[in-house]
């Protein structure tokens, strides 16, 4: 029994009332645990049903001809087709390219520290920028430096954000962990520890927590925690507004608001 | 630079299979006697949309009237690429790239009968189960200018339509699919026209306290009130499980405000929690403060509305040994004809805030999808609930 495998035909074999008891037995075990191979039962049930149907026959059939008329027709025009076609999955990979990485405004600064790759304590690898005020205020402050006194500039990362604010500190309704601490809305002064604590309800799982400035950017990401506490060391954390996200199995348990004064 | 690169190292081997997103590799439509699919009688305003994918190819069939379209469309790894990071990024509220990834969605999706379904006031959506937990009300139609920018102005698919998820609950040979008696607030063979129940958990060690919960069932039993109609309200220690249970069957509508448990303690049941849960106390994989699916399947509902204002009441997968049912099919089975559910976590106060606008605007006679399409359009429209993460767990799903 532990030696068998279940290889592409089991499914068939399986749909079609094929296998053997043992055989049987085995898969159905497999079925239970694995959502993966329960879709694609389910989907061959389906497409067998489908392809019984005399009526579908009769319309594969037709969109079958009709295809090999179109393909008889346009020849040149199926070249032309796959010339667009690689053109503009390019321009979905830029898209995507776009949808994963945040934009590190190199230009904007001509201090090679500024963008010093930072590795954050345990965490992703991000740029330092990004811990800063975002891109676009940031050119505004560069230009206008003089003009600035300190207290304006600081200011600028103590503006809330819209978008995050209506969520801070409401806890969902789902029991899977319970945060005990930090408060949702936590005042600090920088260069302090803070404690990030939480109870789980039944097994452990992966706690993931998210840290993003004021513009909404991710600054900081821990690794995935089985621990039941995390301690964030601010030190290098200027002063202003930061957003925290408490993630477990890819959902939002709790949005909290972290102040460094 | 490099990370294009990679990209489109990912991507090119997709394009042996000259596919464009939106351009449909084949299409037909179906006559007459063929259109009609299954025992549905459809409004003129109504269009069903029934989805069936595999790793390769996304099958459409939209049925409008009396006639029914075939979309055929192949799928690449982007597709499910974009939806796998759709789905991460709203439950997460992380917007970044998500606008994107809402778009490809469309363009595979519903841009192969955007122009069939046309005009249409609802759309009746019909999934399997790989697409079960994709909202709809959430794609993002892309040739729309607006769509540029992020926020409040997106294009949502909910801007366009009414959305009603069917139930896969197979109801025999002779079950129908109608929306013609939908929601009139008068209670029919119902002692109560809203029932509401709020466990709070006021100082239950290791559960969060609901606080909003119990506000948000107070005022829509208020709204009820000066409205004529009755209201039944059970909160904290009241709202126990065997009480429920006992009188669920005599509200037109039900409305459960409480957190919802995958999986108990000590390899226990999960299910909807009510007041006096203990974690500690697990017996033979059964909690008092547990109504699990199996209680459930055994309640007799009339309900014709059941709101499930827990986290991921919609998603929740039973098996029942042929096949897999969400939480509201099994309510369907036991009776209820409505079920508004969410697909991921909420949170308290705004699932609240939700709520009491959903009903407001019920008892000012809309219908349940109506409603539901006007809450979610005002929360677009002001920037703070604009995140999908807050607006677009909330789906209804009927007979």
């Amino acid at each position: 029994m532990k030696d068998m495998e279940i290889t592409n035909d089991w499914i068939d074999r399986y749909n079609e009332n094929e296998l053997n008891e043992e055989e049987k037995e085995f898969f159905r075990k497999r079925l239970e645990v694995n959502p993966l191979l329960r879709t694609e039962v389910y989907i061959d049930e389906c497409l067998n049903k489908l392809y019984q149907d005399e009526g579908t026959l009769d319309l594969v059939k037709k969109i079958q001809d009709a295809r090999q008329k179109s393909d008889r027709r346009g020849g040149k025009l199926g070249y032309l087709l796959l010339a667009a076609s690689i053109l503009y999955l390019m321009a979905l990979a830029i898209i995507f390219n776009r949808m994963h990485y945040d934009p590190v405004d190199y230009a904007s600064s001509s201090n090679s520290d500024q963008n010093e790759i930072w590795k954050g304590a345990e965490g992703k690898l991000l740029s330092k920028d990004n811990l800063k005020i975002p891109v676009q205020e940031r050119k505004m402050v560069t230009q206008k430096w003089q003009e600035h006194s300190v207290n304006q500039y600081l200011s600028l990362n103590y503006m809330p954000l819209p978008d995050f604010e209506l969520l801070v500190g409401s806890v969902t309704r789902s029991s899977q962990i319970t945060i005990k601490s930090p408060a949702s809305n936590w005042k600090i002064a920088a260069g302090y520890d803070v404690k990030f604590e939480w109870v789980s309800q039944n097994r452990v799982l992966p706690v993931n927590i998210l840290f993003y400035n004021n513009a909404g950017n991710l600054i900081f990401e821990t690794p995935a925690l089985l621990d039941d506490s995390y301690i964030l060391n601010t030190k290098d954390w200027p002063g202003g507004i930061y957003y925290w996200k408490i993630i477990l199995d890819e959902e939002m348990i709790l949005l909290g608001k972290l102040t460094l004064f | 630079m490099i990370h294009i690169f990679s990209w489109i190292t990912i991507i090119l081997p997709t394009i042996m299979i000259p596919v464009i997103p939106g351009i449909i590799e084949a299409q037909t439509t179906l006559p007459s006697k063929e259109a009609n699919r299954g025992n549905y009688c459809l409004k003129q305003d109504e269009a069903l949309l029934e989805f069936a994918v595999t790793d390769s190819t996304a099958i459409v069939f939209a049925t409008v009237g009396d006639s029914t379209l075939l979309a055929i469309q192949s799928l690449n790894p982007l597709f499910w690429m974009a939806h796998q990071s759709f789905r991460k990024k709203i439950k997460s509220a992380d917007k970044r790239g998500f606008d994107i990834a809402g778009q490809i969605l469309y363009l595979f999706l519903i841009r192969p009968i955007q122009d069939f379904i046309i005009g249409k006031r609802r759309l009746i959506i019909k999934t399997d189960d790989r697409l079960s937990e994709l909202p709809f009300e959430a794609l993002i139609r892309p040739d729309d200018e607006r769509s540029l920018h992020i926020g409040t102005a997106l294009h949502y698919l909910i801007r366009d339509y009414e959305i009603i998820y069917h139930s896969k609950q197979d109801f025999g040979q002779d079950a129908v699919f109608n929306t013609a008696d939908e929601n009139t607030m008068i209670p029919v063979n119902a002692q109560f026209s809203f029932m509401g129940f709020s466990p709070v958990f006021h100082n239950n060690a290791g559960l969060s306290e609901l606080p909003d919960s119990r506000q948000e069932i107070a005022e829509i039993g208020s709204l009820f009130r000066q409205q004529g109609l009755t209201s039944w309200l059970v909160y904290e220690d009241y709202s126990e499980k065997e009480y429920f249970k006992t009188v669920a069957c005599m509200g037109k509508i039900v409305h459960l405000s409480t957190h919802y448990l995958t999986e108990a303690p000590n390899k226990g049941y999960g299910g909807f929690l009510f007041s006096g849960y203990d974690p500690s106390v697990t017996v033979d994989g059964k909690n008092e403060g547990i109504l699990t699916i199996e209680e459930i399947k055994g309640l007799q509902l009339q309900a014709d509305l059941i709101v499930l204002n827990a986290c991921a009441s919609g998603i929740v997968k039973h098996n029942s040994g042929v096949r897999d049912y969400t939480l509201p099919e099994v309510f369907i089975k036991a009776g209820a004809r409505n079920i508004l559910s969410t697909l991921w976590n909420v949170t308290d106060h705004l699932a609240g805030d939700f709520m009491i606008n959903f009903y407001r605007l019920c008892l000012s006679g809309k219908t349940y999808s109506q409603a539901l399409r006007e809450v979610k359009l005002q929360m677009i429209s002001c920037p703070e609930t604009a995140l999908p993460t807050i607006w677009a767990p909330y789906i209804l799903t009927a007979r």
